[in-house]
């Protein structure tokens, strides 16, 4: 039986890397001896999540709120206890996108999230319900601005064509249909602009008019129509893209058709319960197979959060801290800015991508920028041992020293060619610029290619 | 109650949410690496100073063009770009906003710019600046987001998830080098496409991999390229990741230098990087610039002066630094996503319209107006100009003409073309054409293979023939006998005319200028032209020829009347044959072609 199977350490190691941000040394302990079962239970059960606590205020500027919100998010993913509701809140984030760039407000933009964190295991369904009449959500795609006579088609067609059905499973008479039935659910703002944006309905605005949606003539309103993609005409098209995309983001970017259909007719059966999604993924015997380890590429989130956990280091989202282990949350989210994610801040309404999206020339540029200005700090911190303890990362044997920095960065499975090169790199640097070897272990440890995997 | 309807969108908002920052995914299959692409000659085009790292990037091939998209964001006011100075219509939709005749200039009958843009007029005057007027689309709803993720996305209809410019890479065998955004907010809209991607150049440098000034540094950026050149086998992507990894670290140590010869600032800055980096030659075939500002609700008049004389400096100091070899290949296009209201708003701006224009600059382009200028006597319902082109047209022509390809598939419909590029002329040179005096002399010339022209594409026929480019013209015209070396000492032992000089030397067709020199950058004369042909075609006697300026006794008396009675030249002016004037390549191309007789191509 697969999900009696027991755990070892390489299995815990990808466990841990695909439902949250990587395991420490301990934590993979933890899971080894443990049936895959026990240790799919173990992070799906977020009852010892952290609390979430605002690190903004509504006094603040919307970037300077941006840079908290950002901040503490970063040092929630690489603290938390229970990191696969973080992984899955990125994955909803991505999903029902929202950027604060357009809504300008990031109270709204925050409460859309912790909307999504709240429900990121719950009913497909209701997330789907509460995220169109978030705020944000009613800003970023404009349905704030859809009334009876003049309607916005945006939201209309990205509720179909990305939040559940998908491309082929609606036709461009849905979409005109389906903006007909979002009249009305709009905004309030109580200053002009930017200030207190809240859902508000106004019957007034909404098309009472029979419409024809999905082969259906009725009434619809949007939360019907929500309900019809969901349960009736779009069940199975939408528990089918949710199944693959949530497949892409967790296991592999090459999923079995035949796979994700068995997955898909679960989550449909079960009403689309994510929980249910989720634990038939993880528990998945192409999970866990040879295919599909190392076989993504890591977000910049989730390098970034490695590497922070690697190293203990802590983001400092208060504004007052930048030194020791705490990064201060404004470098962070500049060196994040050259990477392509920036959290509550996706390029565009299809959020972001998965697997070769992220292997591009800048990006590359960005994550060696980041691990640059990392270095130092984990060089005053002698995170790799005292240069001059015999312990010391330099006093090593090359051999012995680039397996130090592998553990340390959590590479559990390098290539013959990266341990050969890295070994003639800290010969090289142990002869000429020893002292030079404990920063630049970050260098050759975070941009090896082992690292960029998951 | 009311119901407050969201503002618009403001243009930097819009286009921030249409890029997307700094990623892109990325194809590796033409990208030569380390070894491979220094065998392939990646690094022979080259400038010096680039240190010594791999190059990244693929050359461009001779027939590759380029073109350097330049955003005016925020909605560039048409009317007081090419400004219809003196209808009275403009004075009354405008009144005291309205551009006086000391701040315009006229570039054709009837037809005004912008007098800070005064550097583009002289472009305009020399040919190529082609102007498009009424660009537009029938949708335009004055949103930015609308009308630039619109512009940016370049297709009829679906949602603005890929770029037009991405597209059309997608079509191509580039690699991420061959679409570059030149600044801080990412690959905009227009660059990204399906499959390929883009590269984000920041503007601020600093690369790792930039610096290899010192050796712990470079020993370490050393490894990490060389670990991109081996396979490591993880997973799909496993490689990817590798080679991506070692060719940005390989590749920054020939970008960084951009930064430092940068020397200016904003929009001058990005196009200084922009030419340098075509200079490279790494591939780059389209480049993405952007000016914000153009959203002129305030205060028009001066802000639209300010940016335009930025705008100006910036297009001049762009096409200086280009290197001869690429400047004939590269267009500068020049689009905003919406034109403005004729009518003046009450705070000395307008506000958002529709029409407007699109421009495209470079030596190919075929110079003057196009499309259709808007009547300021007949807006539309919402009292804006209508359009007369739909901007689809101009990227369906940009993409049939210029880069390369089916705009069709790329635009996803087919548009009115236009017809915005000149086309080859004789021996294939976009600056020679058939009715010119030296046409079918050059035709004949580049058919024989005598000449490849200055650059692809461009034969330069204005430019004067130094004594090199005379001795292989010679050298090619007899059919490039080889001779031993001559041994002058201002000729290097491998250049690339030195068989040429060698085989003009020994055949006595020269002596040189001074003893052992042969001087081959000097520009030739008509005189030392006239004693090459004579020498070389055997020093044939001729009747006298009686210019007053070619004396009985001097070196090339007897070369000069043997050319006039061989019908070769018949002097500069009725007495006077210019010995000392310097030769140019229309007049040289002329006198070969005649020698051997007036050929027909």
């Amino acid at each position: 039986m697969p999900q009696s199977s027991v755990v070892t350490s390489a299995d815990a190691a990808h466990f841990l890397r695909r439902a949250g941000f990587g395991g420490s040394q301990s934590e993979i302990s933890g899971l080894v001896g443990l049936t895959r079962l026990q240790a799919v239970d173990q992070v799906t059960n977020f009852a010892g999540s952290p609390p979430v606590v605002r690190p903004f205020t509504s006094a603040e500027s919307w970037w300077i709120a941006h840079q908290k919100a950002h901040g503490w998010w970063i040092d929630r993913m690489a603290t938390t206890s229970t990191p696969l509701q973080e992984k899955l809140t990125l994955f909803w984030h991505s999903h029902f996108a929202v950027g604060i760039k357009k809504v300008g407000r990031m109270d709204v933009v925050w409460d859309h999230v912790q909307m999504l964190r709240s429900g990121a295991m719950g009913s497909f369904q209701s997330l789907c319900q509460q995220s169109s009449v978030s705020p944000a959500m009613l800003v970023y795609l404009d349905n704030e601005s859809n009334v009876v006579g003049d309607e916005q088609e945006n939201f209309a067609r990205e509720i179909m064509e990305l939040h559940t059905v998908g491309v082929g499973n609606f036709s461009e008479a849905d979409v005109v249909a389906m903006a007909r039935a979002w009249t009305g659910y709009n905004t309030l703002r109580t200053h002009f602009s930017t200030h207190d944006i809240a859902y508000y309905y106004d019957a007034a605005s909404h098309d009472n008019g029979p419409k024809t949606l999905m082969g259906k003539t009725q009434n619809w309103s949007g939360p019907l129509a929500i309900d019809e993609l969901c349960f009736g005409a779009g069940r199975q098209a939408t528990a089918r893209r949710i199944t693959w995309k949530l497949w892409r983001f967790l296991v592999h970017t090459n999923p079995n058709s035949a796979t994700i259909d068995q997955i898909a007719a679960e989550f449909a059966a079960s009403n689309l319960d994510i929980e249910t999604l989720v634990r038939a993924v993880l528990l998945h015997d192409d999970f866990w197979a040879g295919t599909a380890r190392h076989a993504l590429v890591k977000g910049p989130v989730e390098f970034l959060v490695d590497v922070i956990r690697r190293f203990d280091l802590r983001v400092d989202h208060a504004g007052n801290g930048d030194n020791g282990r705490w990064l201060g949350s404004n470098d962070v989210f500049y060196l994040m800015g050259f990477t392509g994610q920036l959290l509550f801040e996706p390029p565009n309404v299809d959020g972001w991508g998965v697997g070769s999206t992220w292997l591009s020339t800048a990006t590359m540029w960005a994550r060696a920028r980041a691990l640059s200005s990392i270095r130092w700090r984990v060089n005053q911190l002698n995170l790799f041992g005292h240069p001059d303890s015999p312990s010391g990362l330099r006093n090593m044997t090359p051999a012995a020293g680039v397996q130090r920095i592998f553990d340390q960065m959590g590479i559990d499975d390098p290539s013959a060619a990266t341990r050969s090169r890295l070994e003639q790199w800290f010969s090289t640097l142990q002869v000429n610029n020893s002292w030079a070897i404990h920063p630049n272990a970050v260098m050759v440890g975070g941009l090896c290619p082992e690292f960029q995997l998951t | 109650m009311t119901r407050h309807l969201p503002p618009q969108s403001e243009f930097r908002e819009a286009y921030d949410r249409l890029s997307r920052p700094h990623s892109g995914s990325f194809d590796l299959s033409r990208r030569q690496f380390l070894a491979g692409s220094i065998a392939a000659g990646g690094l022979a085009s080259v400038p010096g100073w680039i240190p010594d790292a791999a190059s990244a990037g693929v050359p461009l091939g001779v027939d590759d063009t380029i073109l350097v998209a330049v955003m005016l964001g925020g909605g560039a006011d048409y009317l007081d770009t090419v400004v219809p100075f003196g209808q009275a219509a403009y004075s009354a939709y405008r009144g005291n906003m309205a551009i006086p005749g000391s701040e315009v200039t006229a570039v054709a009958e009837g037809k005004y710019l912008n007098s800070r843009l005064g550097r583009m007029a002289d472009r305009f005057r020399a040919g190529q600046v082609a102007i498009v007027e009424g660009v537009g689309e029938a949708t335009d709803d004055h949103s930015h987001f609308t009308a630039m993720a619109s512009r940016l996305a370049g297709k009829s209809s679906g949602a603005p998830n890929s770029g037009w410019l991405g597209r059309w890479v997608d079509q191509t065998s580039l690699d991420a080098l061959g679409a570059v955004a030149i600044g801080d907010r990412g690959i905009p809209l227009h660059l990204q496409g399906a499959s390929v991607g883009a590269t984000a150049l920041p503007t601020v440098g600093d690369l790792y991999g930039g610096d290899r000034s010192l050796r712990w540094e470079r020993d370490t950026i050393d490894a990490l390229v060389a670990l991109g050149g081996d396979t490591i086998g993880a997973g799909p992507y496993g490689d990817l990741a590798n080679q991506t990894s070692g060719n940005a670290l390989a590749l920054a140590a020939q970008i960084e230098p951009l930064y430092a010869g940068a020397t200016s600032a904003g929009l001058v800055r990005d196009m200084e990087i922009a030419a340098d980096l075509i200079n490279l030659d790494l591939g780059c075939r389209v480049l993405s610039v952007a000016q914000d500002g153009y959203d002129t609700h305030a205060n028009q008049g001066p802000v639209l002066a300010g940016l335009y004389t930025e705008l100006d400096l910036a297009i001049e100091t762009f096409f200086s630094r280009l290197t001869p070899f690429l400047k004939p290949r590269v267009t500068v296009l020049l689009f905003t996503e919406f034109g403005r209201r004729a009518e003046r708003n009450g705070s000395a701006g307008t506000d958002h319209g529709t029409a407007s224009f699109m421009a495209l600059i470079g030596n190919r382009v075929k110079g003057g107006f196009h499309g259709q200028a808007p009547s300021l006597t007949s807006l539309d319902s919402r009292r804006d100009l209508q359009h007369t082109v739909d901007y689809r047209a101009v990227y369906s022509s940009v993409v049939d003409q210029w880069l390369g390809g089916s705009s069709a598939s790329v635009i996803g419909q087919t548009y009115p073309g236009l017809d915005l590029f000149r086309q080859a002329g004789p021996g294939g040179f976009y600056d020679v054409e058939s009715h010119q005096f030296f046409g079918p002399a050059v035709g004949w010339l580049a058919t024989t293979g005598i000449t490849s022209g200055t650059a692809p594409g461009q034969f330069s026929p204005g430019e004067f023939v130094t004594r090199e480019q005379m001795a292989v013209f010679l050298w090619n015209l007899k059919g490039k006998q080889s001779a031993p070396s001559f041994g002058f000492t201002d000729v290097p032992t491998n250049g690339w005319s030195t068989p040429a000089i060698d085989w003009l030397a020994r055949t006595g067709i020269t002596q040189g200028t001074s003893i052992g020199k042969f001087s081959p950058g000097q520009v030739l004369n008509r005189a030392q032209m006239a004693t090459f042909l004579w020498r070389m075609e055997g020093e044939q006697s001729a009747p006298p020829s009686n210019f007053k300026d070619v004396p009985r006794g001097s070196f090339f008396y007897k070369a000069v009347s043997w050319l006039v009675a061989s019908g070769v030249t018949s002097g500069w002016t009725v007495d006077t044959f210019a010995p000392d004037r310097p030769i140019d390549r229309a007049q040289m191309a002329t006198f070969l072609w005649r020698l051997q007789g007036e050929p027909a191509v």
